[in-house]
């Protein structure tokens, strides 16, 4: 009789087998890291805006209403994307708030006159809006930049 | 009911396929907000109103006015400093009509970068939440505490008002006034307001705000069944009531001169928030007098869902008009005169203190329910019939028996789109 049968039924993993199951973790864990690699969010202007730089704190304040102008002026046309990944990081980490919050924060904007809410629009129209405006701001995925936008933020 | 149910799945249904705000062109947006509400007073002697300004009230019975409203807004942004706005909502009134009001239309001047300058029909910045009282989605609870905000329902003015904010580099000072005049329809009457204004000051600081106001107007009430009721008691005679002849003095209707101060204070930090607001009301009418009011809420996001506690309380300190009973008063017409003393001439004792638990669910952007539970505690409730409350007196013959205590449940759906 065999000293250990447990051992036949479960035999230790074979090298191959090993080897295959942690490439198989790393593809794993590459994938679902992928879509936050490339859902990382930036806050950016037009090519042709003055602006080059702000903070966290003036984003968050331009978005809310508490900011009417951008620092060097001029009255600010204010996108965001209309879902995905890139939309929730900025939420949760530009505004620091769940969409829901700033929702009633814009709606309180809207019905007392003192400002608007974000456009919401795709990834492509985001981007053709602000080129063309110098004065628009608003979110893309950093693998979505081209030279036609500059980042001002990278939250 | 079927006129009704078929408004409110009408209400209910109009904002599903309009998600976001209409924009007609770079200048001009569509915008607007609602609320779909049912509330039940559960008391089988006194009724209670969710909107002091309406008719109607719950006696164990299931409303679905109340709160419910349909608001919708066109903005007007040509471009450059000027702008418009139009309002228009659809709440029932104190006549039972759903008919659309101008809730604002103001022509909207950016004097400068910090200075705001608003002609028209425009928001009176009374209280904490007089920006958005209107606006129960941007509310945590269903509604302003009523306690409190019964202490004034104005909502909107007619005249100027002017905003300047300026930022340091600790917070944010915003400076408002305003000079207008309006009116309020009561189940009662008219109130007029006239010589209307305010300012009101207020910090913003990280996670508090911080805010303190002054309101001053002329009140002129025009009310026929309590001027002909003051127009009675004036005519007893001497021997019946020594003192009756100069009651019109007392109430104060044709003219009362009226000054609010409010203070509140706002801590919003992660997901804990803390809401808070004192406020004075002192005038001479018999419409509304000396009242002090507060209310305290606190509320926990979790996700998607925010519980939240509040208490609130409105203690009034009308003076009793002491009328008193001449030589040759009959008992009931001493009964009657005491009554007269005891609810400030029938005016009522609305001094209660409330606390309610509610749980606010934001079902998706734009939509949040709320379920709510308010236990109303009456503090004289053999007086009878306030704004809020509705019961028969006691005072008048025989008990009414309503204990002073009140729960009331309300289920809302609020929108914006």
């Amino acid at each position: 009789m065999p000293a250990s049968p447990s051992r036949r039924i479960a035999p230790r993993p074979s090298r191959g087998a090993l080897h295959w199951a942690l490439r198989c973790a790393a593809l794993c864990a590459l994938l679902a890291c992928a879509p936050r690699a490339g859902a990382e969010v930036v806050v950016i202007v037009s090519a042709k805006s003055a602006i080059n730089t702000l903070n966290r704190e003036q984003v968050r304040d331009i978005y809310l209403g508490e900011e009417r102008e951008f620092p060097g002026g001029g009255v600010p046309l204010l996108t965001v994307l209309n879902g995905g990944a890139a939309r929730e990081d900025f939420f949760a980490k530009v505004l620091g708030m769940s969409p829901a919050r700033a929702r009633g924060i814009w709606a309180r904007l809207i019905f007392t006159g003192k400002g608007t809410a974000p456009k919401e629009v795709g990834a492509d129209e985001i981007k053709r809006l602000i080129a063309d405006n110098p004065n628009a701001i608003g979110i893309i995925e950093r693998d979505a930049l081209d030279a036609s936008v500059k980042v001002v933020l990278r939250p | 009911m079927k006129t009704r149910l078929a408004l409110v799945t009408g209400v209910l249904l109009l904002p599903l396929p309009a998600c976001a705000g209409i924009e007609l062109g770079d200048s001009i947006s569509i915008d607007g907000f609602g609320t779909v509400g049912m509330y039940r007073a559960q008391d089988g002697v006194a009724g209670y109103r969710a909107d002091p300004t309406q008719d109607v009230y719950s006696r164990n019975s299931t409303r679905f006015d109340g709160d419910s409203q349909l608001s919708l807004q066109a903005t007007l942004k040509p471009g450059g400093p000027l702008s418009g706005v139009v309002q228009l909502l659809s709440k029932r009134d104190v006549e039972g009509s759903l008919r659309p009001r101008v809730e604002w239309a103001y022509l909207s001047w950016d004097v400068q970068r910090d200075l705001n300058l608003k002609f028209g029909r425009t928001v009176a910045p009374i209280f904490l939440m007089s920006d958005y009282r209107n606006l129960n989605y941007a509310q945590t609870m269903v509604r302003p505490p009523s306690d409190a905000y019964v202490v004034n329902p104005i909502t909107h003015q007619d005249g100027v008002s002017a905003a300047w904010k300026r930022r340091f580099s600790r917070g944010a000072l915003l400076l408002e006034g305003f000079y207008g005049k309006t009116s309020v329809q009561f189940a009662q009457g008219t109130v007029d307001f006239s010589g209307l204004w305010g300012v009101a000051a207020k910090w913003t600081q990280g996670p508090f705000v911080l805010r303190a106001g002054q309101v001053q107007a002329r009140l002129a009430v025009q009310a026929p069944a309590i001027s002909a009721g003051v127009a009675a008691i004036a005519s007893l005679p001497a021997s019946y009531c020594s003192n009756c002849a100069g009651v019109g003095e007392i109430t104060q209707l044709e003219r009362s001169d009226v000054t609010i101060w409010t203070v509140g204070a706002v801590y919003e930090r992660d997901d804990w928030l803390v809401h808070a607001e004192w406020m004075r009301h002192s005038g001479g009418s018999i419409a509304i007098g000396q009242v002090e009011s507060a209310w305290l809420m606190g509320g926990y996001r979790m996700g998607a869902f925010t519980p939240y506690v509040s208490v609130s309380q409105y203690m009034t300190g009308t003076p009793n008009p002491a009328l008193r009973a001449g030589p040759a008063a009959p008992p009931a017409v001493r009964a009657q005169l005491d009554y007269l003393n005891v609810s400030n001439l029938a005016a009522g004792n609305a001094d209660r203190k409330s606390a309610s638990l509610g749980l606010r669910w934001d079902v998706r952007e734009k939509m949040a329910l709320k379920f709510q539970f308010d236990h109303v505690r009456a503090r004289a409730p053999q007086i009878g019939t306030n704004a809020t409350m509705v019961v028969p007196t006691s005072l008048l013959g025989k008990a009414s028996g309503f204990d002073g205590s009140i729960e009331v449940f309300t289920l809302n759906l609020d929108f914006a789109f």
